[in-house]
Formats: structure tokens, sequence, C-alpha cells
């Protein structure tokens, strides 16, 4: 299965979201990773077919989307970003309306939204009004939802969002486990979510692809460029001005601290084993702030 | 002192300890005494690490395959008929009903009674569709196997069915069959169909229910400030049926063409990016 995106424009008025982005989709865990208005949401609406884009073709084996057009969708799960639920239905009641809406019979999807319950961690809370379920709660409903066709494309937006740690390990073992063969697109804030479970991350900064690659590709990009140094505790604002600090941590009244820089920013840094979220703020602090993308 | 034997798994593995109480006192009040250090920020990322290996069991997993069914036409218009929303489609027949009871206490005449109140039928039950804006639910419902335009379409079309019914069997019980009917026919089809169409634009554009709901309301407020004016009426009532005839195809093309609109809305995805305001 490939899933091409050859050339996705989107523009909203004068502000373009997409450029041209082009991208093969094979199999395996994606993860989506950029700030606030990267153009993640929308790129993720695009390959669901909830809006068109301005330009551009998304391919599904060779085919388009809109040839295909309810066969794409029937292969598609997505949870939006900003899931809402109906507080009047039952969780139970809303999986089997959507299960309706996705074309399963009755039968099959009872057992299925059963299925999905236990997985997701909702048996005991299936029959109590949506209205009442915590955010995590109406996440892993969310979660539950956009597996009910067994979707072999996984849109999801956020998923971990509002999820504790507990569940957010269930979380990663399920897509973990059910990416083999799907593709599955996950966006998120949270950067160690994509570290573990992608095979790929994309960064995605101003809607195009700044950097791309295996998490090692990544990690090994950064080596030279992240350092640690121990200062006293007086050095610090001074620091956090002048550089970008990925971590700053209390050490017998001295502070440790991790930095992202070009080159040894200061007398008595060491070089650092890298980390994803090092290239994460290389790209969107360290690059952004010298106006280098 | 010295360690009971027998007491430790390690029993015979344990080396003899030898402490005097006073020191093993010391030890213990300098033990309190220590900062214990609070683990750093990847503390909890590290332990993630570690539990991120244990596997949930294969079969909890499983999600049995389904293939694909194909979908008729009466299906689709039953999973979609089974959530419409009742509750708002009687509500707007309770208001209907009241602003006809109101409405024939007053000065209005009779003939511009329904042309005021004929809309509020399908303007609640479109206000009980477009909950899943409010709530969020929408994003979702554009993504799944049934097409949202057409989920959408029958949705409308059972509510305009839902309004024209009832505002057919009013009018029959208030004039009858023959040309009266027909007269008043036409007076109340004509700002019926020019509200559906100006409600419809509304509701792929504002995302707030209680935004929608207020500008849902002025409507026929407007439509009554407009209909009280004498003037108006004076030039409504000496229309021959002919020139009625031609504003209700009038009408007609303006829902047709905001149906399309709407349509190119729902398909383009502009529903998402209505304003919340």
């Amino acid at each position: 299965m490939e899933l091409v995106l050859d050339s996705i424009r989107k523009v909203y008025g004068k502000k373009v979201a997409l450029h041209d982005f082009s991208e093969v989709f094979t199999p395996g865990v994606y993860g989506l990773l950029g700030p606030n208005g990267a153009g993640k949401t929308t790129l993720m609406r695009v390959i669901a077919d909830v809006l068109r884009p301005t330009g551009g073709r998304v391919m599904l084996n060779g085919k388009d989307k809109d040839e295909l057009d309810e066969g794409y969708r029937d292969i598609v799960g997505y949870l939006p970003q900003d899931l809402g639920l109906y507080g009047s239905f039952t969780g139970r009641k809303f999986l089997m309306y959507v299960a309706a809406l996705k074309g399963l019979r009755r039968q099959e999807a009872a057992v299925k939204v059963e299925d999905l319950a236990r997985i997701t961690n909702l048996s005991e809370c299936l029959d109590t009004h949506c209205g009442k379920y915590s955010g995590g709660m109406k996440r892993r409903l969310g979660i539950a939802q956009a597996l009910l066709n067994d979707p072999r494309i996984l849109i999801l937006d956020e998923p971990t969002a509002g999820l504790d740690p507990m569940e957010r390990i269930r979380f990663r073992n399920l897509i973990s486990q059910i990416s083999k063969d799907r593709i599955v697109l996950l966006s998120t804030h949270i950067v160690s979510d994509a570290d573990m479970i992608a095979k790929q991350i994309i960064l995605l900064g101003k809607g195009r692809i700044v950097e791309q690659g295996t998490v090692a590709d990544l990690q090994a990009s950064m080596q030279g460029r992240v350092w640690s140094a121990r200062l006293p505790q007086a050095c610090l604002a001074e620091i956090s001005e002048r550089l970008v600090l990925t971590n700053v941590a209390q050490k017998e009244g001295d502070v440790e601290v991790r930095i992202v820089c070009e080159r040894k920013p200061l007398d008595g840094a060491v070089p650092a084993q890298p980390v994803l979220e090092d290239c994460y703020l290389y790209h969107f602090k360290y690059l952004a702030e010298r106006g280098e993308w | 002192m010295r360690l009971e034997q027998g007491t430790s798994k390690l029993e015979g593995l344990e080396p003899e300890l030898e402490v005097p109480d006073e020191e093993l006192t010391a030890i213990v009040e300098k033990l309190g005494r220590m900062p214990s250090a609070l683990p750093d920020e990847s503390f909890v990322e590290q332990v993630l690490l570690g539990w991120q290996q244990q596997e949930e069991p294969e079969q909890q997993v499983q999600i049995a395959r389904k293939t694909i069914q194909p979908m008729s036409a009466w299906y689709r218009c039953k999973v979609v008929l089974s959530h419409l929303d009742y509750g708002f489609m009687l509500c707007g027949l309770v208001f209907y009903l009241l602003g006809y009871r109101w409405l024939s206490d007053g000065p209005l005449p009779r003939e511009f009674i329904l042309p005021v109140i004929s809309s509020i039928p399908f303007l609640a039950g479109i206000l009980g569709l477009m909950r899943m804006h409010d709530h969020g639910v929408l994003e979702l419902m554009m993504s799944l196997r049934i097409r949202f335009v057409w989920y959408m379409n029958v949705r409308f079309l059972v509510l305009g069915l839902f309004s024209l019914i009832s505002n057919l069997l009013f009018s029959f019980a208030l004039a009858g069959a023959g040309e009266t009917w027909l007269i008043l026919t036409l007076h109340w089809s004509i700002p019926s169909m020019v509200i559906a169409s100006i409600a419809m634009l509304l509701s792929v554009k504002v995302k707030n229910l209680a935004a929608l709901g207020m500008s849902y309301v002025a409507l026929p407020v407007i439509s009554l400030m407009f209909y009280g004016e004498e003037t108006v009426q004076n030039l409504l009532l000496g229309l021959p049926p002919t020139l009625l005839a031609c504003g209700f195809m009038v009408a007609l093309f303006l829902l047709i063409a905001s149906t399309v609109v709407v349509n190119r809305q729902i398909k383009d995805g502009g529903m998402l990016l209505g304003t919340s305001a």
C-alpha cells in the first residue's frame, strides 16, 4: 500500500497553509511534528478527505482519492484534534452511530464496539453519558471510533493530548502493534510519543517539510550541535536569553544546562548525545530565531 | 547488633554485619537529615521507555478485519434518519403553533400569519442539525464513509419536507382547497424559501450554536416587522397571482442557488473554517 501526496497546496485567503507538500507514505508510523500553525492539521484534514486542497493530488496505490471517493474514506480512520461528543449520547451509542455511518452492520458493530472499548480501557464506562467523560476518556473514545472500520490509513491529530502516562503507554503499544500493515500518521506536540513509535519523523514548519528522516537520522544530523554545561545559578538568566536551552536541571547549587548551538557555546561546555527534542528545538527555535527558514 | 539469621532469602550469601546500636542510630539520623534528590525531568520519560517494551497480549489488539460492504440508498437513509433531532423538530412545531396563536390575536391580517411563522419548523430543525458544529463532531462526520454532503442534503430535505407538510396542512385548515388556498400558499412559500436559503448559508458559516440560534430568531422577527407594515400589506394583497407565481420562481431559484453554494462549501471543507462568533 502506498499513499502519495503530490504537491499538495492549501491556501486560506492570502495565507498559504501548505506549500506543495509531497510525500510517499508506506505502512508504518509517521510522526508529524511542528509548532502551532505549521500546517499539520491542514495536512491531516486533506489526507482525511475533509478539506479539499487548493492544488495537488492525494493518490492511494496510484488512484486518485477523489476517484476512489467512498472507497477511500472506507479505509481511513480519523481522529480530529478537537473532537467533541454529544453529551446526551452514551459512549456505546456514539460508537454505534459512527459505526453505522462507516457502513458497519449492527451486529458486527456491536462486537467491534466491545472489542475497542476493552482495548481503549472504556468497557466500564461505555454506557455512561459522554457528558460525564473526562478529557482522557473522550480522547480514548475518539481513538476507538477511528479504529472502528479497521482502517488501513489511520490519521491521528494530537491523539495523546489529555491522556495520563499509563494511557499514553497503552496507546503507543496499540499503535505500534497495529501499524504493521497500516499507514499511521500521528501529529503530536509530545515529541517522545513520536520518538518511540514512529519509523519516520516529519518536521513541518510554515507549511513546508523542514526536515525528515528516522529518529536515528535526525539525531545523527544533530551531532556536534548539542552541548551540556554546568553553570552557577546566577548566570542562568543571561545564558537563557542568549542561547537556546533544551533542558535545565538543578545540580548541587549549580545548574546543568543543555544547549543547542552550531558551535561550542561556552567555555566548559561538552558535546552531549542529541535526542529528537534537540532536533525539534534546533529547527523551530534556533534556526527560526535566526530567520534561517 | 547482628542481623537475624534466616530472615533473608539470601541466607548463606549475606555477609555478617556488625554495627553497634549507637552507630546505627547515628546513621539513621544522618540519613534522615540528608536531602533526598528529586528525579530530573527525564525520569518519567525513562520509565515510559522501559514500560514501552511491554507488549499488550496480541488478542487484545486484534481488530477483526471486515469486508467492505456495499451500502444501499435505503440503508444510508435509515442511518441518517435514525438520528434526526426530533426534539428540535418538535420544538419547532410548538413554536409554530404558539406563533400562530399569538399572531392570530394581534393586528396582523390572517393572510400574513403564515408568511411570518412558516419558516419556524425548518429553522428549529436546522438548528438541531447544526449542533454537530457546536459540539465538535462535524469534522469527524465529514471523514466518514457516507459522503457528508449527501448526509447534509438528506437532512435538509427531510427538514424541508417537514416544514412544507406543516405549512400545507395549516394552510388547508385555514383556507380549504381552491384559489384562496393557492394564493395563501404562494404568500407563505416565498418568504419561507428565502428564509431557508439564508438559514442554510448561515449554517455553514456560523460555528457557534448560540449565535446561529440568535440569527435564526431574528429571521421571523424581521419578517414580522416587514409584514407588519400596512403599506407592505396593501402592496402584497394587491399583487396578481401571476406576479406571486413569478416571486415563487425567484425564491425557488434562490433556494436552489444557496443549496449549490452550501454544497460547494461542504465539499471544500468550508464549514470547518466558519466563524465562531
